[in-house]
């Protein structure tokens, strides 16, 4: 699945933001052309994608993105896109005239929704119309940054503008070598063990979480894997995913913590499996230097039988960055 | 829009003409490709002239009006139609008329600022809609044109034909010449330019300038047009007699001195089109080898 970043530019300034890097060193002009969004639709299309995500930055930033969503529409491909919600007047009348109407199967929001409490006044009121207006396209995804998490807020916008009742639940990941929030490894099971304990006010609600990429499996016992199984139906997953981020200037990386790394152009792939092929050949490579954010991880069973990646390769990679650099050259950021 | 090959028998002769005279009685019986000022008169005109006088293309223009703006008939089912626009518009207005335009004979070729026509021209094509540009001899010929080549000749995912690179491409056999200009209809052997006197031209500008045939349209024979067309087609072959510039140039073959104007350098207009040149040759090989009928638009 491709995500291609319509703007790197973001309004917001989340403290655990893995784009972070990206918005600062981003050019402000800088925004994704029409003719590279066709060359992006065809590339994947052609490689058999049949859905493409739209990121940022913030994406509505972009001043055709209603345009570019219909248009990937129009070419028999699902859109996805990860927003804040933080929607201009001007963007947001066009949306609401254009998308409204738009079959839902083909069309999602992600809104990735901050505590309230941390979020200016002003924010919220955008926010809250946005998931108004497209709660029947709309999810919601949070990041989990810190311990003490506080998932009531996520509760509480579901019931109050009637969205999907399902949250995308992030963990937000470091930065190799730079400084955002983020749950450190240790910190992993008792982050694990405050979202088992919040689970019953989620089922009490209907409402079931799914893991975005990168979570350990270890940090639950068994006895909360099995409530896990259950919340999920089964379907949950701690593997590191595979996506594609492509950027305004057509750079193509793995993903955001993977952003300081390999970069290429999509213009030198051919192909779509050709794309992928470099990008699993580089994380073959980060891999064969650890197996995951743990020492443990190199011998774990579980991730002998791909039950769990071992969580995000970003955990790894910012250790290598302190200490003497002796390994495989992949794994240090390029300069 | 389909301008066909150079060995066309003269039976196929269509007459361009503009709708602005009695061309339902005057003109009955021939093939005709009507310059229309409305795209209403589309559906009125073509019930009016029936089978009895086949109409190749009805061509509508208007310099200013975008896509957006056109009032796309749904009625026009089959029938032939070549748009020429300034521009797209917003695509988010244009999006709910893609479904219909895919399903009518419609061209849309947009003659607007070149970078923001060739983006134009190649979102309808990436969503099967024939389009094209308008090239003229003062076209700058930026990188917009260059990549707009790339993708109609090079590009792995299907796509609507782009002009007038699609149809340079179908009418070149590789000893022949062709021009940017067949999409003005400057072909002899298909197209006679005509107007309300009956006079006849093998190019507009001619017609206009009253540069016209010894014969009107009411006593034009096959033998009169060919004579008339040898004599034409003599212009530019006399360009090699007289040593013109272009025809020391790579791309004469797809451009025949198009772009052409004195004190003007050669150096863009050489690159581009020997660009086009290149991908040509290229689409032509490709054809060869899997012995693929051309495209029949
Ligand atoms: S390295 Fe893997 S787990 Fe980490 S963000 Fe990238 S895909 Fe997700
Ligand atoms: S692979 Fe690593 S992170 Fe995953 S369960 Fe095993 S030890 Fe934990
Ligand atoms: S120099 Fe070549 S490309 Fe330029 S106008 Fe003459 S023939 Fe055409």
């Amino acid at each position: 699945m491709a995500n291609i970043l319509l703007t790197q530019k973001c309004i917001r300034s989340c403290p655990y933001c893995f784009a972070r890097k990206h918005m600062h060193d981003a050019p402000p002009e800088d925004i994704l052309k029409w003719e590279d969004l066709i060359y992006i639709v065809d590339f994947f299309q052609a490689g058999g994608d049949n859905s493409i995500s739209l990121l940022g930055g913030e994406p509505f930033l972009h001043p055709e993105i209603v345009d570019y969503i219909l248009y990937i529409i129009s070419r028999g491909m699902h859109v996805t896109v990860f927003t804040s919600g933080v929607v201009s007047e001007k963007i947001f009348a066009q949306a609401v005239d254009r998308l409204a109407d738009v079959d839902p199967g083909m069309l999602s929001f992600v809104v990735n929704l901050n505590n309230p409490k941390d979020t200016p006044f002003s924010e919220n009121e955008t926010i809250g119309r946005f998931m108004a207006t497209f709660a029947r396209f709309t999810c919601l995804s949070i990041n989990v940054y810190k311990l003490k998490f506080d998932y009531s807020f996520a509760v509480a916008a579901i019931n109050k503008y009637g969205l999907q009742r399902h949250i995308r639940l992030g963990l937000a990941h470091p930065i190799p070598g730079k400084k955002n929030m983020c749950i450190k490894p240790d910190q992993m099971s008792l982050m694990a063990t405050e979202l088992i304990d919040y689970l019953p006010t989620l089922e009490a609600f209907n409402i079931r979480v799914g893991f975005d990429c990168g979570v350990p499996m270890c940090a639950f016992t068994d006895d909360q894997l099995g409530k896990l199984f259950r919340h999920t139906g089964g379907m949950m997953s701690f593997r590191c995913g595979s996506a594609i981020d492509i950027g305004p200037d057509m750079e193509v990386w793995s993903c955001f913590p993977m952003s300081g790394y390999n970069k290429k152009s999509l213009f030198e792939f051919k192909n779509r499996q050709e794309l992928c092929e470099y990008f699993d050949s580089f994380i073959d490579t980060v891999r064969t230097e650890t197996g995951g954010m743990y020492q443990k991880c190199d011998y774990c069973d579980n991730r002998l039988r791909h039950l769990c990646s071992g969580g995000c390769l970003s955990h790894a990679l910012n250790n290598f960055v302190n200490e003497a650099h002796i390994r495989n050259e992949n794994v240090y950021p390029s300069k | 829009m389909s301008t066909p090959q150079n060995n066309t028998p003269r039976n196929t002769i269509s007459y361009v003409c503009d709708y602005q005279w009695p061309i339902e009685v005057e003109l009955k019986g021939k093939s005709l490709i009507v310059n229309v000022n409305h795209v209403g008169d589309i559906r009125r005109l073509n019930d009016a002239l029936g089978t009895e006088t086949p109409v190749q293309a009805y061509i509508y223009r208007d310099a200013y009006g975008s896509l957006e703006t056109l009032d796309v008939d749904p009625d026009w089912g089959d029938i032939p139609i070549v748009l020429y626009l300034n521009r797209l518009g917003q695509f988010r207005t244009v999006a709910h008329k893609v479904e219909m335009l895919k399903g009518l004979n419609v061209t849309v070729i947009f003659t607007g600022e070149e970078s923001r026509a060739c983006v134009d021209a190649q979102i309808l094509a990436s969503l099967g809609i024939h389009s094209g540009i308008k090239l003229t001899p003062d076209s700058p010929l930026s990188d917009s044109v260059l990549d707009l080549i790339t993708y109609n000749f090079y590009s792995q995912m299907p796509h609507a034909d782009i002009e007038p690179f699609s149809t340079m491409s179908r009418h070149y056999k590789g000893e022949n010449y062709v021009s940017p200009s067949l999409l003005d209809l400057e072909n002899p052997a298909r197209y006679l330019h005509v107007d309300a006197k009956h006079r006849l031209a093998f190019t507009r500008d001619d017609l206009l300038a009253g540069n016209v045939l010894d014969f009107t349209s009411d006593d034009a024979t096959d033998t009169l047009i060919d004579d008339a067309a040898q004599i034409f087609s003599r212009r530019w072959q006399q360009w090699f007699v007289e040593s013109h510039p272009c025809t020391f140039c790579p791309a004469f073959r797809v451009c025949k001195g198009f772009f052409h104007a004195p004190e003007k350098s050669t150096e863009r207009c050489t690159e581009v089109m020997s660009e086009l040149l290149e991908a040509i040759e290229f689409e032509r090989k490709k054809c060869e080898n899997h012995s693929k009928k051309p495209c029949q638009l």
